[in-house]
């Protein structure tokens, strides 16, 4: 009730937080005592991790690193490009919209993940079918809400549109696109968190480089501190990419 | 620039479907708009006044009827349209929404720009020119939405109560600078209300909408010369005139 | 006018698919595309017909892949819900449960599902456990996710009514926030069953002996691009079906919540 107490509560959730760490920490140790060969302790995990970083063998975790997002990049961009073109496309020519809207319904329940073989079979097992499965992966979310973006609209920026004399083509560029960029931006936010589970995904079944690939390594020669050194990468990039996006869309989106 | 002269609104008539049931909104409406006056359409909530706005603006098609002036249909770019709403852009600053018509017309940039300061200012909202709407009041937000009709220098100005979400003092005020600037540079007005004191502030004519479907019941001249004071004699007989015979006769009807 | 439009519609949209099904047809019927990479429209649906009965070559008919998969998913999906729902809504709820299980959250919340398949596959092995538990940790992120917002978001006001009517923390609990928050927790359950469904054909892909991902991945190992095509067709089809299920579910439970 008072103010004293409500610091009480504030200090007591804190501490709360801290416990839960605490609490994957020992979840953590447990595991790596009953099975000592099989999961490292994270004391030993992050002394593998700085291993790995000062003396690289092999492939080093930053050419892995490197490669899932070089792929995650060339696809992420150019599924943008294409993803806001369809969209828009469905959103403003009913004609476009009733042909090939169906289509699009019909492929967009298949996951990325299952047009994996077919993929491999189309283009081998090269860069091209790694970026063709994110490109996948990122394309519909931004297709479907640019195109709802552009269902949504408040009727009353058309309107407000037509009155002030825009022709069709400034509604379009002026007024429509404008207006839906809020739900095209959403649409590329996730579209980046799925294109980048999509590259681990395809790497982790055919590649020879990349975060995913490391993972399925360590996972056949049964080397977790490599895994969780992986996934630690993993979630730690996708955090970033997140934040970086929403600092991004605070600066081209600000109204 | 063409200078339009009287619009002959014509036979209007327009149903909506709701659920496979036809629900007659307007029914015959015939009025007339004389040139440079300030006319407002008065009625209550939900009759039709703001499908009629909005099929003088061409943005609506009546099922049948027409809207003319000087013996052609009313052309889209001879008018322009202030909502409830407000309608601005939110992702353009004031300046820019201001600047919008113009920019559709083809006016260079640096010309409207400057003009669109000077409509800025005609509202009194220099200073504001960057901001986004976002940023500033209602009331303001309305000044914009003005501003960005009167660029479109056309000769009609619609408003669908413009007035309605702003708070009692803010919409004295507003009204008072619309008479102002509408005084500065005449335009014909038609301007939907639901509010009787303002309806009798700003208007030369009132035209009164009733019914189930509307149609127009009632029509009154206000001949009092302005400013007009709200609690003056002749103000307060006309606005008791009103509210008898229209909404008394429409409480006893409906 | 409207009806008429509607016709129209449905005949474009029919001229739509059944120039993609052409087009896919002649590419391959005409050598543009090669056999071994890519089949024809009709050889699909001979196989998913005949897979319907018959084992070869990959082991299984689609009918046992189908029901391989489908229960592990359903599985992996019914825990995570079990779980998920009431922990969203008590952190929701309560600030220390919040403090507590947010935390944790947050810090696995980044890491994709399928990332979670290799160290759960070395700890638990191959078995059907260890991929209802994969399933499992997929899913239940969704779950809990928007059973926390929607509890979040109960108006203020309808809490301060269901307590100057007297009604205690637990009966505001559960006959306000839960009611107003069900259209959150279906979303939430929708993403969850989609996750689960993904998240069990990557699992397939990746180590297994039957269900839907075992079969495109052999069709792919036996270049038997019919194969992988009617798998992608029954994986996608059971996706759409199972959200759909899940939406009139959703219709009978939140009926308030949609026009």
């Amino acid at each position: 009730m008072t103010n004293d107490g409500e610091k009480m509560k504030k200090a007591l959730c804190a501490v709360i937080s801290l416990l839960s760490v605490l609490t994957i920490l020992v979840f953590w140790y447990m595991i790596s005592w009953k099975n000592p060969e099989l999961m490292p302790t994270p004391v030993e995990t992050l002394k593998q991790m700085f291993e790995m970083i000062v003396n690289p063998t092999g492939v080093s975790l930053f050419e892995h690193v490197a490669a899932s997002f070089t792929r995650v990049f060339i696809a992420y961009f150019s599924a943008t490009l294409a993803g806001v073109l369809i969209g828009v496309a469905f959103g403003w020519s009913e004609i476009f919209r009733d042909f090939v809207h169906p289509i699009f319904e019909l492929l967009r329940p298949i996951p990325p993940i299952a047009w994996i073989p077919i993929i491999v079979i189309w283009f081998g097992i090269g860069e091209v079918s790694k970026i063709a499965i994110v490109f996948i992966g990122a394309f519909v979310p931004i297709v479907v809400n640019t195109y709802s973006g552009m269902m949504q609209m408040d009727p009353i920026y058309e309107k407000a549109g037509k009155v002030i004399g825009a022709n069709r083509k400034e509604m379009l560029l002026e007024i429509v696109i404008p207006a839906s960029f809020p739900h095209i931006l959403a649409g590329m936010k996730t579209a980046l968190s799925q294109s980048w589970a999509c590259v681990i995904a395809a790497e982790m079944i055919v590649a020879q480089k990349g975060l995913g690939y490391l993972i399925v390594r360590s996972m056949e020669s049964g080397n977790m501190g490599n895994i969780l050194i992986s996934i630690f990468f993993i979630s730690g990039i996708s955090a970033l990419l997140s934040y970086l996006f929403n600092k991004l869309e605070a600066i081209i989106c600000p109204w | 620039m063409s200078v339009v002269g009287d619009i002959c609104v014509r036979n209007i008539s327009k149903s909506f479907n709701n659920n496979g049931k036809k629900i007659e909104v307007l029914k015959d409406i015939n009025f007339e708009i004389h040139k440079n006056e300030f006319l407002v359409l008065f009625g209550p909530g939900q009759c039709g006044k703001s499908v009629l706005m909005e099929i003088i603006a061409n943005i609506s098609e009546p099922d049948s009827g027409e809207i003319m002036c000087d013996g052609k249909k009313l052309r889209e770019e001879d008018l322009c349209m202030v909502f409830q709403r407000y309608a601005l852009f939110p992702w353009k600053t004031c300046l820019k929404n201001v600047e919008m018509p113009m920019k559709f017309k083809g006016v260079s940039k640096e010309k409207r720009e400057e003009k669109a300061k000077e409509y800025l200012k005609l509202v009194e909202l220099e200073g504001f020119e960057n901001s986004y709407p976002r940023q500033i009041s209602g009331g303001m937000k309305q000044r914009v939405a003005i501003a960005r009709a009167y660029a479109k220098e056309c000769d009609i100005l619609l408003f669908d109560e413009p007035f309605g979400a702003l708070d009692a003092q803010t919409r004295y005020s507003m009204e008072k600078e619309l008479i102002k600037i509408w005084q500065s540079e005449k335009k014909t007005v038609v301007f939907i209300t639901n509010n009787i004191e303002e309806a009798v502030y700003l208007a030369d004519r009132i035209i009164i909408l009733g019914g189930s479907p509307s149609s127009i019941t009632e029509e009154f001249k206000i001949e009092i010369p302005r400013p007009r004071n709200r609690s003056d004699q002749a103000f307060l007989a006309i606005r008791k005139e009103i509210e008898n015979r229209a909404v008394h006769s429409d409480i006893v009807s409906g | 006018m409207k009806i008429k439009g509607k016709k129209r519609t449905i005949i474009r949209a029919v001229i739509g698919l059944s120039s993609f099904f052409l087009i896919w047809e002649m590419i391959v019927r005409l050598g543009i595309i090669p056999r071994n990479r890519m089949s024809p429209f009709t050889e699909v649906i001979a196989t998913f017909i005949r897979k319907i009965t018959d084992p070869t070559p990959d082991g299984a008919t689609i009918i046992e892949h189908f029901l391989t998969s489908f229960s592990v998913a359903f599985s992996g999906f019914v825990v995570a819900a079990l779980i998920g729902v009431p922990l969203g809504m008590m952190m929701g709820y309560n600030r220390y449960a919040k403090a507590y299980a947010n935390t944790i959250f947050e810090i696995l919340r980044p890491i994709p599902p399928i990332a979670w398949i290799p160290i759960i596959m070395l700890l638990l092995g191959i078995g059907t456990s260890a991929k209802i538990f994969i399933i499992f940790v997929a899913a239940v992120v969704p779950a809990v996710i928007n059973s926390y917002t929607g509890i979040k978001r109960v108006p203020e006001v309808y809490i301060n009514v269901g307590k100057s009517l007297g009604m205690s923390h637990f009966k505001i609990f559960t006959k306000i926030c839960i009611p107003h928050a069900l259209p959150a927790v279906f979303t939430g359950l929708r993403l969850s069953l989609n996750t689960a469904w993904v998240a069990l054909v990557a699992a397939e892909l990746l180590a297994s002996t039957k269900g839907l991902g075992y079969m495109i991945q052999i069709g792919r190992v036996l270049a038997k691009p019919e194969i992988i095509i009617t798998g992608m067709i029954v994986i996608g089809c059971s996706g759409a079906v199972m959200s759909g299920l899940l939406g009139l579910f959703e219709k009978r439970f939140a009926k308030w919540s949609r026009k």
